[in-house]
């Protein structure tokens, strides 16, 4: 019998052999490669040879360093912090029963299911400081004189960028944090009325406690989306102007594939690593942590 | 009008005007990318901005495909697209299926790695996959992004079916087993009928997240034949200065591409925080 089981453990292997092949062939596999080019260099004939943590000493040395990893910093936290503010928002907003509450709902998914690519399309068009939208508005309700350039300009491309990025998350925090509101059973806020609480009070003391251990978890992943999110800086600004809107996935691309300086590039693809490795145990952490009311 | 009906009404009233602020927000984009999209060449430039166009210019659309020459991008989004969800299906059935239902070797180690696998982003390792796909001969073949495809959405995928399966009593295994069910036919014959809107959704999902991918299909592909419809647009915009950028045919091409995403998602919105999801994102 014992014997029989332990078959069947080892026959069961065969039905995610596949999933973890493609894992370990293109996944794993180029990780380490990764590990190992970041300790290499390159000659200008293509010779690579060894230089142990120099590529890394670079990049603690690179003038360009500190504010890239400010840059990620800011739009980490402060992009996340936007997304589940108005996630929060439009969930209890749609939390209240109004009519055309479905039609609201299917409206606030199309910004989470558009395209990337489109939707920096769109916001590149009506950013332009001429014939942009978002200047046209600006002017209209006399907030602004003259034209601004905000994706062209240091001190506002990361800003705009976050905008995009924050109106496009938003949507997927807001139906996740409702989702999470419904599992609270009623009775509690009936008691509470009785009990005399209003409604600010009942939010603050039974809706938010109850809700925080799931809006952590949701702002750990949000949070490693939008260090991962090359796609959208890439479109938009390509990281520019003067890196004011790089963060450190951009950087990885362009050192890749535009200065064509692959080692370092891998270094800070390694430092990237530890970082996501450090947000990934917390995320799980916080997923096993996680409470339901049921 | 008594006092406590006073306040009701404003309530009311401020509630009206918070919904309509979310609703202009989310809408204000997509209004101006339609708007655009029906616009003459030389309307998008005037300034101030007309929002709605003087001349309705629905041959736009058609232009999409003729002019621009987009059709071959959604010939090669389709294809790839169509290829990867049956990649991704294939491994990831039964791989949810195992985690789900069967006791495995290393299981908890298993389940972990498709857990965290899909918080790196792909863009850490392009380069070794830019070599791997290099030596493979994949570069500028399409089945290059289709093998990233599965890659990249396969833990999703699993982690989503995975919280399908689980719903579906324990016992429906052991039953099947009595009637003389092989695992393997209690999966095909039992759990993959039972559970078809949540692989339906996993597919929607899939589907989305090819369509959508901008990195790999960018990095891989040279030949102008080759590219997504999503690269092909965003060529237009990389490869002309602003003002010579054809923004209504850009915009009518993004149209085309988003809406069949938005019907795709508005037909399981009941799904996207409801059980399917909850083992994935939540």
């Amino acid at each position: 019998m014992k014997q029989a089981n332990r078959r069947e453990n080892l026959l069961n292997l065969l039905y995610i052999l596949p999933m973890l092949a493609v894992f370990a062939a293109f996944i794993i596999y180029p990780i380490t490669e990764v590990f190992n080019l970041s300790v290499y260099d390159r000659t200008s004939t293509g010779q690579y040879f060894y230089v142990g943590l120099n590529n890394f000493i670079k990049f603690i040395r690179h003038r360009e360093t500190s504010r890239l990893l400010l840059n990620t910093g800011i739009w980490v936290f402060v992009g996340t912090f936007f997304k589940l503010l108005f996630g929060l928002g439009m969930a209890l907003v749609l939390y209240q029963a109004f009519p055309g509450k479905k039609v609201m709902t299917g409206i606030i998914l199309i910004p989470y299911a558009m395209p990337a690519a489109v939707s920096c399309m769109i916001w590149r068009l009506m950013y332009n400081p001429v014939f942009g939208h978002i200047g046209d508005i600006l002017t209209r309700l006399g907030l602004i004189s003259e034209p601004l350039n905000f994706l062209g300009n240091t001190k506002t491309s990361l800003l705009a960028v976050m905008i995009v990025n924050v109106w496009a998350v938003a949507p997927f925090c807001a139906l996740n944090i409702l989702s999470t509101l419904y599992s609270i059973p009623t009775y509690i806020y009936e008691a509470a009325k009785i009990d005399g609480a209003g409604s600010i009070q009942s939010f603050f003391k039974i809706t938010l406690p109850l809700i925080a251990s799931s809006m952590r978890t949701l702002g750990l992943l949000v949070g490693i989306w939008a260090f991962n999110s090359f796609d959208v800086i890439f479109m938009m600004t390509q990281g520019g102007p003067a890196n004011s809107s790089s963060i450190l996935v951009s950087n990885i691309y362009q050192n890749a594939f535009q200065f064509n300086n692959r080692p370092y590039s891998a270094a800070v693809s390694v430092v990237c690593f530890v970082i996501l490795s450090i947000f990934a145990l917390l995320y799980v952490r916080s997923k096993e942590g996680d409470v339901s009311y049921e | 009008m008594n006092k406590p009906s006073a306040i009701k009404t404003v309530k009311r009233i401020f509630f009206g005007l918070l919904v309509l602020l979310i609703l202009f927000i989310m809408l204000f984009p997509i209004v101006a990318m339609i708007s655009v999209s029906l616009k003459q060449a030389n309307d998008v430039f005037t300034v101030p901005v007309t929002w709605i166009p003087k001349h309705t210019a629905w041959e736009n659309y058609p232009a999409v495909f003729g002019k621009m020459k987009m059709t071959t991008g959604f010939l090669n989004s389709i294809l790839i697209t169509a290829a990867s969800i049956g990649g991704i299906m294939l491994l990831g059935i039964p791989a949810a299926f195992a985690l789900s239902k069967l006791r495995f070797v290393m299981k908890k180690p298993v389940y972990y790695m498709v857990l965290v696998s899909q918080m790196f982003a792909p863009v850490i390792v392009i380069i070794p996959l830019y070599n791997l796909m290099n030596r493979m001969g994949l570069i500028d073949n399409r089945l290059s992004l289709v093998i990233m495809n599965i890659t990249f959405n396969l833990a999703f995928i699993v982690l989503m079916l995975k919280a399908t399966f689980d719903s579906v009593p324990k016992e429906t295994v052991e039953a099947a087993k009595i009637d003389g069910c092989n695992s393997f036919m209690t999966l095909v014959w039992i759990f993959v009928p039972i559970s078809r809107t949540g692989i339906a959704v996993a597919v929607i999902y899939a589907f989305t997240r090819s369509w959508n991918e901008f990195l790999f299909a960018f990095t891989f592909m040279s030949s102008t034949e080759k590219k997504t419809i999503i690269v092909s647009l965003y060529e237009v915009l990389k490869n002309n200065p602003a003002v010579g950028i054809p923004w209504h045919l850009v915009m009518a091409g993004a149209v085309c591409a988003t809406v069949p995403l938005v019907v795709l998602f508005i037909l399981i919105r009941n799904y996207i925080t409801g059980n399917a999801t909850a083992g994935a994102v939540k």
